[in-house]
């Protein structure tokens, strides 16, 4: 049936929807015919006991740099990565020594404040 | 003035205009982006929105008083234009700034205007070097000596304001000599504390007056007036009912005092919708400038009723560069309106604000009954916050049909799990003094004695 396949143009909003959207992980497209298979974005699991670092403001979020790892070793005093705020970088610290997991939010990305930006798994 | 298409709105305020906002961003097709508070994070504008974003925590001072923090969610959000409602930072000269600066519109009249007529002892300077009345008093901001002699001149009883402020903080009302050093040191410390600037103006006191106030709308060029609004009814200058127009005035006393209103925002170049409040001497009939506010009203919804005019939208428009759609030739004002706030506040505990979980919310409806509200049943009242749950607003072709669709429409209204000002609202709607349009400012406090 042609009236229910999607011009060009609706493929491409969609594509350009789904590509600004933050909440998948996967995407497919059978196209015209149409057949799409979205796969959520779950958090993946944190690792054991792992804490939650939170953006003290809103703004862009920059990592350090050079960016640290995961796997490596943060103090409490370990800058993490900056939030942009009209163009003054404010330092996110790790807050407690442990081990960065995970890094959540990827350079230049927006964030709200109280967001996760990191996860931290704590020195027991 | 910007001449920036407004595709996506950020609004930076809370509860009921919030709602209001974000209405008229989807009537423009304008998408809207929710600044909230920790707080505010189940409430129905958040839900309402097209986004939202997080801006801080409870506190007012770090979310809805946070300028950068506003002006940085509406950068990374892509947002146009900020639309500030009223309260916070609405009337804020330097976070106008400083959205201009981060090329993001400000939806209101601009830093100049702001500041012109944010300085309150400057504004009635102002007014009368255009002619418009203003009550007898000081030039412009004054100390305590030279307020002492004024007040000898113009006889007491006498009224000290804050040159930056409103609300009744930083005001006294001072009877005699003797009390004068005192009152002015109280209230240039409680300016200072509220405004952060303790400069006070002084003018003498009229007891039985009513508060009328007039709607303007400029586009920077052309300014017109959308007649008035009676705001008698108050309790410690907390407006409670507002109707347009004003059972106090003729067709003569109404044009001069419209006119008046244009004149002063017409002298500022006035790019948006504004307010100039006046004070109605009811034993002479005549009337005096108090002051210029440069956002939109609570009670902007009287006006919207009777003239049909979307205010909200029509500041979007001017915001984004368009000018006025209509002349003063064009605006018909038509029937009566009313509104009544429902606060949050115990009455048995002297109004004091009443936080909790609203357990049950029916709002009326029928023929000419408006309800802005935020509310919702399971909504929980932050105590972070002003009080104000719901706007009721109800018009009539005549004054006597608004009244008893106002009745009406709060007889229907059930909200419950919070004590609410209600029951305040049913008596003074049936009230003798008010059905005989009598009520002037100091009228609602001498009921609550009774």
């Amino acid at each position: 049936m042609s009236d229910s396949e999607l011009t060009q143009a609706e493929l491409q909003r969609i594509v350009e929807l789904v590509g600004a959207s933050d909440k998948f992980s996967e995407f497919h497209l059978k196209a015209r015919g149409v057949e799409i298979d979205l796969r959520s974005r779950m958090p993946q699991p944190p690792a054991l006991g792992a804490v939650p670092v939170e953006s003290p403001r809103v703004g862009r979020f920059r990592p350090a740099q050079p960016p640290i790892e995961a796997g490596s070793r943060v103090a409490p005093d370990t800058v993490i990565g900056y939030i942009d705020v009209l163009g003054v970088l404010r330092p996110v610290a790790a807050a407690r020594a442990g081990t960065l997991a995970r890094i959540l939010a990827g350079g230049g990305e927006p964030v709200e404040y109280g967001q996760p930006l990191a996860l931290i798994a704590p020195d027991a | 003035m910007s001449a920036k298409p407004i595709r996506r709105v950020l609004i930076g305020n809370r509860g009921e205009i919030a709602l209001r906002i974000i209405r008229a961003c989807r009537e423009l097709g304008i998408e809207s982006v929710q600044a909230y508070s920790q707080a505010d994070r189940d409430s129905l504008p958040v839900r309402m929105a097209d986004r939202a974003a997080c801006i801080g925590p409870a506190s007012a001072a770090q979310s809805y008083l946070d300028a950068d923090a506003l002006v940085s969610a509406a950068v990374v959000q892509d947002a146009d234009a900020i639309h500030p409602g009223y309260g916070f930072l609405s009337e804020n000269a330097a976070f106008a700034q400083l959205c201009e600066r981060h090329g993001v519109v400000f939806i209101g009249p601009g830093a100049r205007a702001i500041e012109q007529m944010g300085d309150k002892a400057a504004a009635r300077k102002l007014a009368a070097g255009i002619g418009v009345p203003v009550t007898p008093g000081s030039a412009g901001a004054l100390d305590s000596r030279e307020a002492a002699r004024i007040a000898g001149e113009i006889g007491y009883p006498v009224l000290l304001k804050a040159s930056a402020g409103g609300g009744g903080r930083g005001m006294r009302v001072v009877h005699s000599p003797g009390e004068l050093a005192d009152a002015f040191q109280q209230a240039s410390a409680e300016a200072l504390a509220a405004f952060g600037d303790g400069a006070l103006y002084l003018e003498k006191f009229l007891t039985r007056i009513r508060h009328v106030e007039v709607q303007v709308l400029g586009d920077g060029k052309a300014v017109l007036h959308l007649g008035e609004r009676d705001c008698s009814s108050q309790r410690r200058n907390q407006k409670l009912v507002e109707e347009s127009p004003s059972p106090a005035l003729d067709a003569g006393r109404r044009t001069e005092l419209c006119s008046a209103a244009v004149a002063i925002a017409r002298h500022v170049g006035y790019a948006s919708a504004g307010t100039v409040e006046f004070i109605l001497d009811d034993a002479t009939g005549k009337f005096y400038f108090i002051e210029m506010n440069t956002r939109i009203q609570v009670e902007h919804p009287v006006t919207e009723m009777v003239s049909g005019i979307d205010l909200v939208k029509a500041q979007i428009r001017i915001a984004s560069g368009a000018p006025l759609a209509f002349a003063q030739d064009d605006v018909r004002l038509s029937g009566h309106a009313i509104e009544c706030r429902i606060n949050a506040e115990d009455a048995e505990r002297d109004f004091a604000p009443c936080p909790g979980t609203i357990t049950r919310f029916h709002a009326p409806g029928g023929p000419g009954v408006r309800i802005d509200s935020h509310l919702y049943c399971g909504y929980a009242v932050p105590p972070y916050y002003d009080s104000l749950l719901a706007k009721l607003i109800a018009w009539g072709a005549t004054r006597a049909e608004a009244i008893a669709r106002m009745q009406r429409a709060l007889a229907e209204t059930v909200i419950e799990g919070v004590a609410t000002t209600l029951p305040l609202q049913r008596r003074l709607l049936a009230d003798p003094v008010f059905l005989d349009g009598r009520v002037d400012t100091r009228y609602v406090g001498e009921l609550l004695t009774k």
